[in-house]
Order: C-alpha cells, then sequence, then structure tokens
C-alpha cells in the first residue's frame, strides 16, 4: 500500500505516495539456489570438532551487552560520536535539489520505489531517504519522467577527471565492497 | 584493481578498471548502552530441530513444550571451531557426502519455471575476446531506462592508453552518448566482472573537463541489471 511522503523544492511542498519497492525479481523472476541429494533438499549445517552436527536453523543472531540482553535503549555512535535517532522520510519532509540527468553516472542504487500521484516538473532532483527513523539516512535521487516517478537510494562513488598523469590515491585500491555482486544471477533480455 | 581488454574501432588494448571510493564514507557504527559495548553474537535458539513442527498438534502444545530444547537455549557454541556441511533433514539430522547444487528459476510470479545445474560463471572482461564498444543511446535515453548499480573507471597506464581513452570519452562526450559493452566472440553478452559473480548490462559514459581541464576525461563503466519500470500488473 503506497504511503504517503512529502518533497520541499523551493518553498513548494509536493506530497506524493512512496510505492512497494521494485526489485530486480519483479520484474524478471528469480533463481534460488538449493543444493539436493536424491532429489531431497538439504539443510546448511555445521559439522562440530566432536563429530556434532548443528543445523543452521538452531542458531539466532542476537545483541548483548557484557551483562546480557540489554534493557535500555541502545546508544549509536558513528565515528565515536553519539549519532541522533532522526525521523523516517514519512515523518518529515525531505528537500529537493535540482540535479543535471549526467549525475545519475556516479551514483550506485540499492533501492527503487515507484512514486505514484507525483506532480513534480520533469527532471532529476537530490534528496534524502530513510524507511525507518534512526541515525542512518540513505542519499536519494528522485527521478520524474513524463510517464512515473522513481526514488533511488543509494550512494554516490567519487569518480575524478583523469589527466595524462593518474592520481592514483582516488580510487579504492583496497575495495572489498563489491556493489555489482548479487546472490542471483537471471540473465535477462532487456534489450 | 581489475584490468579490462576493451576493443573500440578496431583497435584493443588492455587497460585499468578502477574501483571507485565513496562521497561520503561510512561511518565506523557501534552501540553501547550504560554496561559497555553491544555486539551481535550467534547462539543457539534452543528450537527442537529433531521433530516435525508440521505433524504437532494443539494438544502437544497445550500439554508440554516439545518445540523448545531448553538446555540448550541461549549457550554460545564455538562457532571457529565448527565447519560448514550440508545435512540430510529429518529427526536425527545425518551429513550428505555426496550432493548437487541446482538452480530453481522462477517466474516474477513465482512459478517454477526451469531446473538446472549451478552454472559458475567465470569473469570475461579480461578475455580473449575484449569488450567491445557496441550501440550507443542519448545519455538521458539511458539514464532514465536502467537502474545503474555500481561504477567502475576506465584509467590509462601510459600516454598511448591516454590518448586511446581520452577519444572515447570526447567521442561520448560530443554527441552526449553512452555505448552499450558487450562481452564475447559476439561482443553481445553481458560482462561479469569477478569469477562466480553475476551478469550485468554495462554502458560507457564519457566526460571531458570543461575550459583548461579539457584534457582530462572521465570514462565510467555503469553496470545495471534492471529496467527503471514498474512490473506488469497481473491479468
Amino acid at each position: 500500500m503506497p504511503k504517503p511522503i512529502v518533497f520541499t523544492l523551493g518553498k513548494k511542498d509536493f506530497s506524493v505516495e512512496l510505492g512497494r519497492k521494485v526489485t530486480k525479481d519483479d520484474l524478471y523472476g528469480r533463481v534460488k539456489r538449493v543444493v539436493e541429494k536424491d532429489g531431497q533438499p538439504l539443510d546448511r549445517g555445521l559439522l562440530g570438532p566432536d563429530g556434532s552436527l548443528l543445523p543452521r536453523k538452531a542458531l539466532s543472531s542476537i545483541r548483548l551487552d557484557p551483562e546480557g540482553t540489554p534493557v535500555e535503549p541502545e546508544e549509536v555512535l558513528h565515528d565515536g560520536k553519539l549519532a541522533e535517532t532522526r525521523p523516517s522520510s514519512f515523518e518529515e519532509s525531505a528537500p529537493l535539489e535540482e540535479l543535471p540527468i549526467t549525475a545519475l553516472a556516479g551514483f550506485c542504487v540499492s533501492d527503487v520505489y515507484p512514486l505514484e500521484v507525483c506532480d513534480l516538473p520533469k527532471g532529476l532532483y537530490s534528496t534524502w531517504f530513510a524507511y525507518r527513523k534512526g541515525p542512518d539516512r540513505k542519499e536519494a535521487l528522485v527521478l520524474v519522467r513524463e510517464d512515473g516517478a522513481f526514488l533511488m537510494a543509494g550512494h554516490r562513488k567519487n569518480s575524478p577527471l583523469v589527466g595524462l598523469g593518474v592520481v592514483y590515491d582516488f580510487f579504492d585500491a583496497a575495495s572489498t565492497e563489491d556493489d555489482a555482486e548479487e546472490d542471483d544471477d537471471l540473465d535477462f533480455a532487456m534489450m | 584493481m581489475n584490468e579490462i581488454h576493451f576493443e573500440y574501432e578496431g583497435k584493443a588494448a588492455r587497460l585499468s578498471l578502477q574501483s571507485l571510493k565513496r562521497e561520503k564514507a561510512q561511518p565506523a557504527i557501534r552501540r553501547r548502552t550504560s554496561t559497555g559495548e553491544v555486539s551481535m553474537v550467534r547462539v543457539l535458539n534452543g528450537q527442537s530441530q529433531s521433530i516435525d513442527k508440521e505433524k504437532l498438534t494443539p494438544d502437544d502444545l497445550i500439554n508440554g513444550d516439545p518445540e523448545i530444547e531448553i538446555e540448550s537455549g541461549g549457550t554460545l557454541p564455538e562457532l571457529e571451531l565448527f565447519t560448514p556441511a550440508y545435512l540430510i533433514p529429518g529427526e536425527k539430522a545425518e551429513i550428505a557426502h555426496e550432493f548437487s547444487e541446482i538452480e530453481i528459476v522462477h517466474t516474477p510470479e513465482g512459478e517454477e519455471k526451469e531446473r538446472r545445474p549451478r552454472v559458475l560463471r567465470s569473469s570475461n572482461i579480461n578475455d580473449v575476446h575484449p569488450i567491445k564498444f557496441g550501440k550507443t543511446f542519448p545519455i538521458e535515453k539511458a539514464f532514465t531506462s536502467f537502474v545503474f548499480r555500481a561504477v567502475y573507471q576506465l584509467v590509462h597506464d601510459d600516454g598511448i592508453g591516454y590518448e586511446f581513452l581520452h577519444g572515447v570519452a570526447k567521442r561520448l562526450h560530443d554527441k552526449k552518448e553512452v555505448a552499450l559493452l558487450g562481452a564475447g566472440p559476439k561482443g553481445n553478452a553481458p560482462l561479469i566482472l569477478r569469477d562466480k559473480g553475476s551478469p550485468h548490462r554495462a554502458f560507457l559514459y564519457g566526460e571531458l573537463g570543461k575550459g583548461g581541464e579539457s584534457d582530462k576525461y572521465r570514462l565510467l563503466l555503469l553496470l545495471s541489471n534492471q529496467e527503471l519500470k514498474l512490473p506488469a500488473k497481473p491479468e
């Protein structure tokens, strides 16, 4: 069900409806990997040093402080500084700033949401997005086309202009992050 | 850093493909309470794995707690001593010594379409067949039609590479176009950056510096696995 969200462009508020996230699976289907023996799906598990077997389903991840399960609200620190809890996109209007369409070139999209009932002028805008309240807000772009509008949450990469001498400090030589890798690798015929 | 074997107007070269830093670095996130640091820990959840929960009756749950193993719940196993394994499910789990990896392809509606052995793909960007500069699209059309998941930058290693890539960037910049890149012998296959990686359609975006920086260029490899559109409505 669409949820109302408000953007501010200049001094004018635009109320739009945020639709359900659109994923690759929604458009093309998905590939599920299973491990089978004689047609029977197998469970993931762990083999202990004493030969004991532990199904993966027997484990859960929990948060613990030195005294066990926290009974008081947790404080979140960003780079050692206390991070304040901020409202979600549904509780606070987000300012829009117009960008050229080429600003999409360095932006890595993680989530795509359709925007319904959107009266914003055609173009590309930068803003922030947070589905839940908390200290973290994602960078986001709003793309308004003639046939519809989308909000794309993600992050921007820094890409330098390079001359004859390349300054390699600009690049991430130790990158372990791989935006392009996902578990699902369904090929699609989108051309 | 990767190397990419790239062909443009009949000339091929092996060039540097660089990962890029985030514009805003991600902060180091810690959580704490008044008693100290909060950390994520994996514990035994105390759910019985030896019973078939679907066979439990309401009376079983009212008269006892067969789904709970109270003694083990909350204990911290030394997971670094364990080895991953596949288990044959049942009342008493057994280790599976032989197995096959299968991919099940589902339609967007969730119906099973195909079963096939798992495909392990190899990187194809530095193959004997160079990545080819293919069809070009107006920037606005490409940028408003596809979702770009990742970006890498093509960079030269020497003066010849600089002239080659500056020429590619100039053409795209002047024509306000992006080019679709393709792998494989025909130059029409999606790109796979890493072994066991996923295939992505790749677009090349080129830009020149302004004013006194026109000798500088920016060539970005934009990876997409999704069109920017809504799913088809169910009939």
